[in-house]
């Protein structure tokens, strides 16, 4: 029965992912099914936290049936789509793919063993890391209790290790699936990563797959999923992976925006990139990265044609006003409860900068360590990421992916001021997780620079 | 191109080698895993992956504490790190039914398998974990208890 619960949670989370993808402003009609079917489980996670944040706000007490109406009453909707679809399915045209030994047979098999491994790790073993039980499964425990966001108790001072400022959209997801189950069990609340984790390991090979050739999408996967730090932080209740793949979903339509100047891909865009700042705070650096990213590639793209300038700020405007809509309002609200940030105290940002500047070095320092050196944590991820660009360089300066790489350098700059801010001296037990959040767009840079090398 | 050829099949080598080897211990742990109990699950994977053993004290914490009130947690050493971590898993296991308060007395335990609490509303009441007995202030009418 509880396998049942689960199941169902699963698919309305898949549904309202769709609801939000067949929307006009963020269409995914054209994409092919695997890649509009991972995007349903991101898009839905963000719909149904959205969705139970303003349920909160209304003082509506969570229920299975409260969260889920919408959109079971949506499938009624699906029904002639599911019926032509299945009128349409027939056993005899599956076709098994004929199995050679080759390196990218090796490959998928061993991402399929990756997925089965973790799938059923996560469905035997409960949580054990320490953000998991101080911030997100205690909010989400919270939550489920409660049947509401209360402020009053985030509010309170002993809870301020786990950090009430942060966004709930994990959270939240982790309270509707356990709402849906009707009881806590953080042994299959860890599937939510799973799945997450599976999810993006989809999109993430279909979407490079336009980039460059099977075998090196392939690669692709298998170096971001297979790396040994992001294995760590994919199901051990963090959300750093979550951000991370988010931030990349975003990067990657920001990449066909730029490529094939369609704004629908600017929405997709923006709304993963507004998700990603739902997730965690460290994605309204990512949001304000890929924005200052996007007003020069339309500044550069079109300042000799003052009309296309002026068209493309409305683009600009767009952007900025969708990513806004999906992680501001829990941004006001929690100002307006005086939930604020225990690492950054200072009013005054340029005094404290100015203070602080002498720790420039020092930042610097440790940003190149994590980064080159800690092969503990990262093995040679960072390392093999330098040399892919510095071999793509050509494709780099002729493409559009040379605007990837100036996000990434402008996250980068982004947590270096972040960094001189804080009052807490967390550099060492944080910078290599911000880095998750931006390895799968890294990843994507890196590999999608291969075909030109390649052919 | 001979370049990125050789950058991209060491690549794969590496990646290759580590995901075999967290698949291999992520199935093992699955196969040594399955069929424990919740509890033996929790000892498992926190003396895997943080080195103590916390979690067979909570379900009789959870019984034997009278509620709504608030506690400070005391640690088994004086090191801030140990006292943040039994704090974030008990506030964790205990909601609602109890909130761990950060910033009130530490006390030394003389072993890091036990685990102190101590009232802060009330400083005549005390809980020890030692091993696998607790001993409760006879003041709230508790004796010497043993966990299963």
């Amino acid at each position: 029965m509880i396998v049942l619960r689960l199941i169902f949670s699963f698919i309305i989370i898949f549904l309202a992912g769709k609801f939000i993808l067949s929307t006009k402003p963020f269409s995914v009609k054209n994409e092919p099914p695997s890649l509009r079917f991972s995007l349903y489980f991101f898009a839905g996670t963000t719909v149904i936290s959205l969705y139970m944040f303003v349920l909160s706000l209304l003082h509506i007490s969570y229920g299975a049936l409260v969260v889920s109406l919408p959109f079971i009453l949506y499938s009624i909707t699906l029904i002639p789509e599911i019926r032509t679809y299945l009128s349409n399915f027939r056993i005899s045209r599956l076709t098994v793919p004929r199995v050679r030994l080759s390196l990218s047979a090796v490959i998928y098999a061993v991402l399929f063993l990756l997925v089965l491994a973790i799938i059923i790790n996560c469905s035997i073993t409960p949580i054990f890391s320490k953000d998991a039980f101080a911030m997100w499964f205690l909010k989400a425990r919270i939550f489920f209790v409660e049947r509401s966001i209360p402020f009053d108790i985030l509010t309170k001072p002993f809870y301020v290790y786990s950090s009430p400022e942060y966004p709930q959209l994990v959270p939240l997801n982790l309270a509707f699936i356990s709402i849906c189950l009707g009881q806590w069990n953080d042994i299959l609340l860890r599937l939510f990563f799973a799945t997450g984790y599976a999810m993006f390991m989809l999109f993430f090979y279909g979407s490079l797959i336009r980039f460059t050739h099977k075998t090196i999408a392939a690669a692709a996967c298998l170096f971001l999923l297979g790396n040994v730090h992001i294995l760590e932080y994919a199901t051990n209740g963090y959300v750093d992976l979550t951000l991370g793949m988010f931030a990349a979903i975003a990067t990657i339509y920001f990449q066909r925006f730029m490529d094939e100047k369609r704004s629908i891909y600017l929405m997709l865009s923006s709304f993963f990139m507004g998700s990603a700042a739902f997730v965690k705070n460290d994605g309204i650096a990512l949001f304000v990265a890929l924005s200052v990213t996007l007003f020069l590639f339309l500044y550069l793209t079109y300042r000799k044609n003052l009309d296309m300038l002026k068209r493309s700020l409305i683009d600009f405007a767009i952007f900025i006003f969708t990513g806004f809509l999906i992680f501001m309002p829990w941004q006001v609200v929690s100002a307006s409860h005086s939930i604020s940030s225990h690492m950054i105290k200072s009013a005054n940002v340029l005094t404290t900068m100015a203070a602080n500047i002498g720790r420039a070095p020092g930042i610097a320092q440790h940003f190149l360590f994590e980064l080159y050196l800690n092969t503990y944590s990262w093995q040679y991820f960072w390392i093999f990421i330098t040399l892919f660009i510095l071999i793509g360089r050509g494709k780099l300066r002729a493409s559009n992916s040379k605007y990837i790489l100036i996000f990434l350098f402008a996250s980068l700059s982004l947590y270096f001021m972040v960094y001189i801010l804080t009052v807490a001296d967390n550099l060492a037990s944080s910078f290599h997780r911000l880095l998750i959040g931006l390895a799968p767009s890294a990843a994507f840079l890196a590999f999608s620079l291969g075909h030109m090398e390649e052919t | 191109m001979k370049a990125y050829k050789i950058i991209l099949f060491l690549s794969i080598l590496v990646s290759l080698i580590s995901a075999l080897q967290y698949t291999y211990e992520q199935m093992d742990d699955s196969i040594k895993l399955y069929n424990k109990s919740y509890l033996e699950k929790q000892d498992y994977v926190e003396g895997k992956y943080n080195g103590y053993l916390v979690y067979r004290y909570y379900d009789w914490i959870k019984i034997s504490l009278p509620k709504a009130k608030t506690y400070g947690i005391l640690t088994a050493t004086d090191d801030n790190k140990t006292y943040g971590r039994y704090m974030h898993r008990l506030n964790y296991f205990l909601y609602p039914e109890h909130i761990i308060e950060t910033g009130t007395i530490f006390l030394l335990a003389p072993k890091l398998s036990s685990v102190k609490l101590y009232s802060a509303g009330r400083s005549s009441y005390g809980v020890l974990g030692e091993k696998k007995y607790f001993l409760i202030s006879k003041k709230d009418g508790a004796g010497l208890l043993r966990l299963k």
